[in-house]
């Protein structure tokens, strides 16, 4: 497993993502990184991604509104009870609750021991194919904005 | 009443013409094409139509509003692997991966609620993602894909 955000970032798994459209870099900043994600409805997410300690610690993964890159419920995607299980979108506690995410992790202590973010070649695919198909597959059950504005 | 193929293969073209009068139902058109062209039917009847709509399967073939009787069409070959089964099948090269995995869960007969929750991957179980709303494109030799079921990720409970 590598250690260095950099290698990471350059693999050809990174890449694959990227040129599938799954995921793309808006802006890195060090340690943090700026990602789109997209949705089977064609909307975009973006995802601020900490990724200090890269390889040892989880990435924390949140969601942050496009131009002013706050992190506010309205800027996370929504879905079913099955979705709510990982993406927390309570304004007062917005996290994404999986072992291989680092806000995940300290809401879950016995998580730690898992060390679910190691088991893996490449960090940051795993953590961008993970939120990818809760994005994509129906039975992760986002509900597309379309639809929840129809409603 | 008939459809004209000229599909160009990595192994050479063939010509082959569907004569479509006595077919009563869009899957039986399609199971047509899949067998007579050696080339996925959906697809080729989207293109026939230009429309990605999905038909229903019992659909009549003579509602059907061709735009196209003649086509020529570039195919890639895909060998799709689902469990312990594989087949390869053609499909054009602007097709979507999203033809493969509506192919395969046809023909490896999948339900369709599972059939949706199923992902396509490249060269093995474990391969790279494919974002099925891309093309399949040209490939110099058989494309290697896996139909998988993505294994449950846990979480907390909903709150």
């Amino acid at each position: 497993m590598s250690l260095d955000l950099g290698v990471d970032l350059a693999s050809a798994a990174w890449r694959h993502g990227e040129e599938q459209g799954y995921w793309r870099v808006v802006e890195r900043i060090e340690h943090i990184l700026y990602v789109e994600t997209f949705a089977r409805d064609d909307v975009a997410y973006i995802l601020n991604l900490q990724c200090d300690r890269y390889g040892v610690e989880p990435i924390r993964g949140r969601f942050v509104d496009s131009p002013t890159r706050a992190c506010v419920a309205a800027a996370w995607p929504q879905g079913d009870g099955t979705f709510a299980g990982w993406f927390k979108s309570n304004p007062q506690d917005l996290f994404i609750c999986w072992p291989a995410d680092r806000g995940g992790v300290e809401h879950h202590a016995d998580w730690r021991a898992l060390q679910y973010w190691r088991k893996t070649d490449n960090q940051l695919v795993q953590y961008l194919e993970f939120i990818s198909r809760c994005l994509t597959l129906p039975a992760r059950g986002y509900h597309p904005r379309v639809q929840r504005l129809a409603s | 009443m008939k459809l004209e193929l000229d599909v160009i293969r990595i192994d050479g073209s063939r010509a082959v013409t569907i004569a479509y009068a006595d077919i009563a139902q869009v899957d039986q058109l399609i199971a047509c094409i899949d067998e007579r062209g050696e080339i996925d039917g959906g697809s080729i009847l989207s293109l026939a139509l230009e429309s990605e709509t999905t038909l229903p399967p019992t659909m009549p073939v003579k509602d059907l509003q061709f735009k196209h009787t003649s086509l020529k069409v570039h195919a890639a070959c895909v060998e799709v692997h689902f469990e312990s089964e594989e087949h390869r099948q053609h499909f054009p090269v602007e097709a979507r991966w999203s033809r493969v995995h509506r192919w395969a869960c046809r023909h490896f007969t999948i339900a369709h609620d599972a059939c949706a929750n199923l992902e396509l991957r490249l060269g093995s179980q474990d391969g790279p993602l494919l974002n099925e709303r891309k093309e399949i494109g040209r490939h110099p030799d058989c494309v290697v894909v896996w139909l998988v079921k993505p294994g449950p990720e846990p979480n907390g409970a909903a709150r």
